[in-house]
């Protein structure tokens, strides 16, 4: 089975898994050079001066780049903010920044050059976290000459974002809570690391890169090397996972001004701790204010969020204008206020990460529900019910309303998890709600060749970084045009090949770009008609066409293919279509657009805590998505699996741990924990609500990001019934849970 | 890489020897180890498991961890070995880890592993971890070095007696194997040319059970937090007539604790009060840094519970911990 709707079998799927796909890393290219970055031990220094004679000393040796080779002023990048330097210029701004880079012939040349460049270095005090960073005293991270005309820039605060409704200060409430959490830095881990090539000829500059964005990537670089567009050509390999963690421009300007200098082609590829050193999700502390009424219906929020962005802004400015335009989560909510600040630290910059902002949100705002039902004496899934938006009705006045049936996957999950039931000793359930705003504004082309075989072409500018974005748009066209999937070729990553596409993130690429296409397959049948109505002599409009059936006025039925044969002639070729999908930008709109759909879900689980220990065991995991159409349910099941275990992640043992130089201690696969297999819960179900009610393709709405937003907080409200602990600090260690037993019950580890 | 054929060869050749190289190749990958290497691999006669003529066991130091916990000759007869074999690490790692190996692997802290650091295991003078991050430290503070010492395996043997052979200096106790924890720069005290060629296991006694277990802070691919191994021998009375209790996770050294022993002895195998009250002796002597006060009470819950284990008679603590309706990590496999 293919057809839209079936679980069709991944494309190109059996090749990841067995190794055989090409990664950015496996790609060799003729002659390449090979780069090593040199960094310091430390966060924040001031660079004295470098000595690279030493370096090149190294047999093979080929550059040693310093500050001083590149132009002056320093060229400076990012996707919203010019202000990531190529290297460090004066001083080091997180620990991980290169100061230095040498290419040499062969990869070990280049580390040992790497490790004899002499760099004399002060350190200085380093901005680590949110306190120190708003403390009127700490170092500036980012120079404010950097920062003409913004009224910030003596401030480690980047931008601010508020957003009011209601009239918070007077709305009367019954109980009002209030509250801080925190929610841990952690990193993307994707299993490829960062890889980049660059080559320059006269055509241009070719961009290697396993990126999300490949088009972000060819603006970027276009405008630091002060070239036309189309003479950036982007070549991004199907990325080994993402996270969000590929989105944007990393090292790839530095490669340019190697390959240009050396006019050799320059790769890098990332060591697993360069990488956890190169971006990460960021951490944040929520402080909530929520009023209720005694029955429990929400009466305001207030919420002040301060995330640290760290050095430089890369997305994040965006991920938290639009993460806090949706604090108040998918309830009624009469009066709110939203701060939330963007704020810079001498760490590793944050970037994009699946969930995109919301999950710091909602790991505070549900265990504000959770506290309120305890404290009224109100069912924790009964207070929820109250106040989700129903459908149509408004979360945010102004905004796109509630697109889903919510109420509905709630009693799904609560079902499937056995809500109310009696409770085996020592266990507890949980239960938490998250929506997230999909894209906003954005556009996404391609271009569809049929072949005169009938075989297809599809060109598309999605990277396929494990999602599946492949195999949907194959089902699509394959749906659409009635050729065999075999004979659908998806083309992706090559922007000189595949037309433009803003980006492949916030769960857009099946809505964006499979309506995209879905409009390509419409034009393509328009040409057929065209066709056929000429052969025939009828009008176009005659003639119906269902899944590559062309069906004439007289009611003569022909393939697709006999037809383009026949209108084509001998001479042959091929017929072009283009789909177009575009989301135009709303200046007034608070995030610039209103978002296309809501990815909203509920999770809930039944877990065991060992009272001695502090450890949890999750015998059952329930994650419910309301996906409007699944066009492929195996995959949406993977990517709301896959989002629920990635949830449990910094839900249960993942954070980055600081020393104060500003640098990671837990670098690397070890010591810094994901979950392996064996913590995958005991039982993971994941549900699909269907009610073709999204803006993609056959009402389709964008998944995979949904199963990791209420995972933490569904888990802590478990972890409450089954001990009365309360713990509002991410992870959930066994230690901290342990910890959070005894102040219950201050006894001690209570004997079995 | 220099690949001797015999021992002689072997004791000879100058540089780290190479046996699994589950840890030896990761800190060569780190730039931590950048000598020679000396591979063990083709020595004849270093791995296998046999019964000796007076009931004791040798396992060769070549011997694969997963062997290890999987031949009948250990799982009968040394049921903690066993289990605590076959529940470190991962399957890969199992498969591919030797026992000696794991005795001599070198210390896990992220310290001592990061590219950024040094300290006394790294040639350096001082201990980053004492100062910052040492949450997964140890609890009694032997020396200068404050992280755990990461051999599983040691624990087990300790409380089976074992011995060790070294080529050239014939068999040591396998505490004799780590010291007293005083040497901050060493996980063993072992040299050059010390090739391990033997664990020897004494004949178990009549009747004796035994049980492991382990607090992680994820299910797979993890040094404990804590573990415990308990032995025990009982009378006809059903009383502990001998006990053998170690720890790990919270010393520099694998550390017996010959105080809960003492405690142990005469004591009703089915008192729990009394089982309790002698764990709690686990932690005399402790003196938890900041970050690992935690480990104090956890540690004597945890020894409650193994002494417990091994007296109810479950052998593969786990099985036993399913029986009796508790959580399990292997329940998820
Ligand atoms: C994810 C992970 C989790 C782990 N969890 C645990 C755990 O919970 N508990 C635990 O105990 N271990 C754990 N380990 C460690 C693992 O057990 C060791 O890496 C393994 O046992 C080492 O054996 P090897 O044969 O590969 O040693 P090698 O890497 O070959 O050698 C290790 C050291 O011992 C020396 N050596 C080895 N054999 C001899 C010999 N015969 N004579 C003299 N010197 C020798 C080497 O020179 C080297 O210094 C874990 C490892 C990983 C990767
Ligand atoms: S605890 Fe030991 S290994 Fe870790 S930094 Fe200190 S001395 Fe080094």
């Amino acid at each position: 089975m293919t057809n839209v709707g079936a679980s069709a079998g991944r494309v190109g799927g059996l090749d990841r898994v067995t190794g055989r796909q090409r990664y950015m890393a496996d790609i060799r290219l003729e002659d390449a050079l090979h780069v090593k970055l040199v960094t310091l031990p430390c966060a924040r220094a001031r660079i004295v001066g470098v000595d690279t004679s030493r370096a090149w000393q190294v047999p093979g040796v080929r550059a040693v780049f310093t500050a001083a080779d590149l132009p002056d002023p320093m060229p400076r990048y990012g996707v919203h903010y010019d202000d990531r330097p190529v290297l460090a210029v004066g001083e080091t701004k997180f620990h991980g920044e290169p100061v230095a880079a040498v290419a040499a012939d062969t990869l070990d040349a280049a580390q040992k050059a790497a490790a004899l460049v002499g760099v004399d270095y002060e350190e200085l005090p380093a901005v680590l976290d949110v306190r120190t960073a708003l403390d009127p005293a700490a170092p500036l991270v980012v120079d404010p000459e950097l920062r003409p005309d913004d009224p910030l820039a003596h401030t480690n605060v980047r931008r601010e974002f508020r957003y009011t409704w209601g009239d918070p200060d007077s709305a009367a409430a019954d109980l009002v809570i209030e509250n801080t959490y925190t929610f841990p830095m952690v990193t993307h881990f994707a299993i490829e690391p960062h890889a980049f090539a660059v080559a320059v000829d006269e055509t241009g500059v070719t961009v290697w890169s396993a990126i999300q964005h490949p088009y972000i990537l060819q603006r970027v670089m276009a405008r630091v090397l002060g070239l036309p567009w189309s003479k950036v050509r982007v070549i991004a390999p199907d990325p080994g996972g993402a996270f969000g963690g590929k989105g944007y421009p990393k090292f790839e300007p530095l490669l340019a001004y190697m390959a240009m200098a050396t006019g050799r082609p320059c790769r890098l590829v990332l060591t697993l701790e360069e990488t956890f050193q190169a971006v990460r999700r960021n951490n944040a502390e929520v402080r909530i204010r929520t009023g209720f009424a005694a029955d429990g219906s929400l009466r305001f929020q207030d919420i002040e969020a301060d995330f640290l962005m760290g050095a430089y802004v890369d997305i994040s400015a965006r991920v938290i204008s639009k993460s806090s335009h949706l604090a108040a989560g998918p309830y009624r909510t009469p009066h709110a206020r939203i701060l939330a600040r963007a704020i810079h630290s001498h760490t590793p910059p944050s970037t994009a990460m699946r969930g995109f902002g919301t999950p710091q949100f909602t790991w505070a705002l549900e265990q504000q529900m959770d506290e309120a039902a305890r404290r009224l004496g109100i069912d924790r899934l009964e207070i929820r019910l109250r106040n989700l938006a129903r459908k149509g009705e408004e979360v945010v006045p102004g905004d796109t309303p509630a697109d889903g049936d919510w109420v509905e996957s709630v009693q799904k999950a609560a079902a499937a998890i056995g809500w109310g039931e009696p409770l085996p000793e020592g266990r507890g359930r949980g239960l938490a709600v998250g929506i997230k705003s999909s894209a906003t504004a954005g556009a996404a082309y391609s271009i569809l060749r049929f072949l005169y075989d009938g075989s297809v072409f599809v060109l598309v500018g999605t990277s396929d970084m494990g999602q599946g974005a492949r195999t949907i748009l194959t089902q699509i066209v394959a749906d659409e045009l009635g050729v065999p999937p075999e004979s659908v070729n998806v083309v992706m990553g090559d922007t000189a090949a595949a037309p433009f596409d803003y980006s492949t993130s916030a769960s857009r690429s099946t809505v964006f770009m499979g309506g995209s296409v879905l409009r390509g397959c419409a034009d393509l049948k328009d040409q057929v008609r065209r066709i056929g109505a000429r052969l025939q002599g009828c009008e176009p409009d005659q003639i119906e066409i269902e899944r590559g059936i062309v069906r004439f006025p007289g009611g003569e039925e022909r393939s697709i293919v006999e037809v383009v044969q026949e209108g084509l002639g001998p001479v042959g070729g091929e017929l072009i279509a283009v789909g177009t999908m575009r989301g135009e930008a709303d200046p007034t709109h608070p995030i610039g657009g209103r978002p296309w759909f809501y990815e909203f879900n509920c999770t809930a689980v039944e877990l065991e805590v060992d009272r001695k220990t502090g450890e949890v065991l999750i015998h059952k995991h329930v994650t419910v998505a309301d996906v409007g159409k699944a066009i492929n349910p195996l995959q949406v099941e993977s990517q709301d699996e896959g989002a629920a275990v990635m949830g449990l992640g910094h839900t249960l043992m993942e954070h980055l741990v600081l020393d104060e130089h500003g640098r990671i201690v837990n670098l690397g696969a070890l010591d810094y924990r994901i979950p392996t297999t064996k913590d995958v819960p005991l039982q993971l179900e994941s549900i699909i609500v269907e009610n073709g009610d999204g803006p993609g393709p056959y009402g389709a709405k964008g998944v995979g990001e949904g199963g990791l937003l209420c995972v933490a907080a569904a888990v802590a409200s478990a972890v409450n019934e089954a001990t009365g602990a309360v713990v509002r600090d991410l992870p959930l260690t066994p230690e901290r849970i342990w910890r959070a037993m005894r102040e219950v019950t201050p006894s001690g580890a209570s004997p079995r | 890489m220099i690949r001797p054929a015999t021992l002689r060869e072997a004791v000879a050749a100058r540089g780290e020897y190479r046996a699994g190289g589950t840890d030896l190749l990761a800190r060569r990958r780190l730039g931590l180890h950048d000598g020679e290497v000396v591979d063990l691999t083709h020595i004849p006669g270093l791995a296998g498991i046999e019964r000796q003529e007076d009931g004791a066991v040798r396992i060769g130091a070549l011997t694969r961890i997963a062997d290890v916990a999987s031949h009948p000759l250990v799982a009968g007869a040394y049921p903690a070995l066993a289990n605590t074999a076959g529940s470190l690490a991962t399957p890969q790692i199992r498969a591919v880890g030797t026992i000696g190996g794991n005795l001599l692997q070198r210390n896990r802290c992220p310290y001592y592993r990061h590219p950024a650091f040094s300290c006394f295991k790294s040639g350096g003078d001082g201990c980053p971890a004492r100062h910052g991050d040492h949450s997964h430290g140890v609890i009694f503070d032997l020396g200068p070095c404050v992280s755990p010492h990461p051999s599983s395996i040691g624990a087990a043997l300790l409380t089976y007696e074992a011995g060790v052979e070294v080529a050239g200096r014939g068999r040591l106790s396998v505490a004799d194997l780590f010291g007293d924890g005083t040497d901050g720069r060493h996980d063993h005290r072992l040299g050059p040319g010390d090739v391990l060629v033997a664990v020897y296991l004494p004949p178990p006694l009549e009747g004796e059970r035994a049980a492991y277990r382990r607090v992680t802070s994820r299910a797979l691919a993890e040094w404990p937090t804590v573990e415990a191994v308990c032995r025990l021998a009982l009378d006809e009375e059903n009383r502990i007539s001998v006990a053998r209790v170690a720890v790990g996770g919270v010393a520099p050294i694998p550390l017996r604790r010959p105080e809960v022993e003492d405690a142990l002895v005469g004591v009703s195998a089915s008192d729990r009060t009394a089982i309790e009250r002698a764990a709690r002796r686990a932690t005399e002597g402790a003196d938890p840094l900041p970050q690992t006060s935690h480990k104090v009470p956890l540690l004597e819950a945890l020894v409650a519970d193994v002494v417990e284990s091994a007296a109810a008679g479950d052998a593969h603590t786990e099985a036993g911990r399913a029986e009796r309706g508790l959580p399990t990590k292997s329940g998820r496999l």
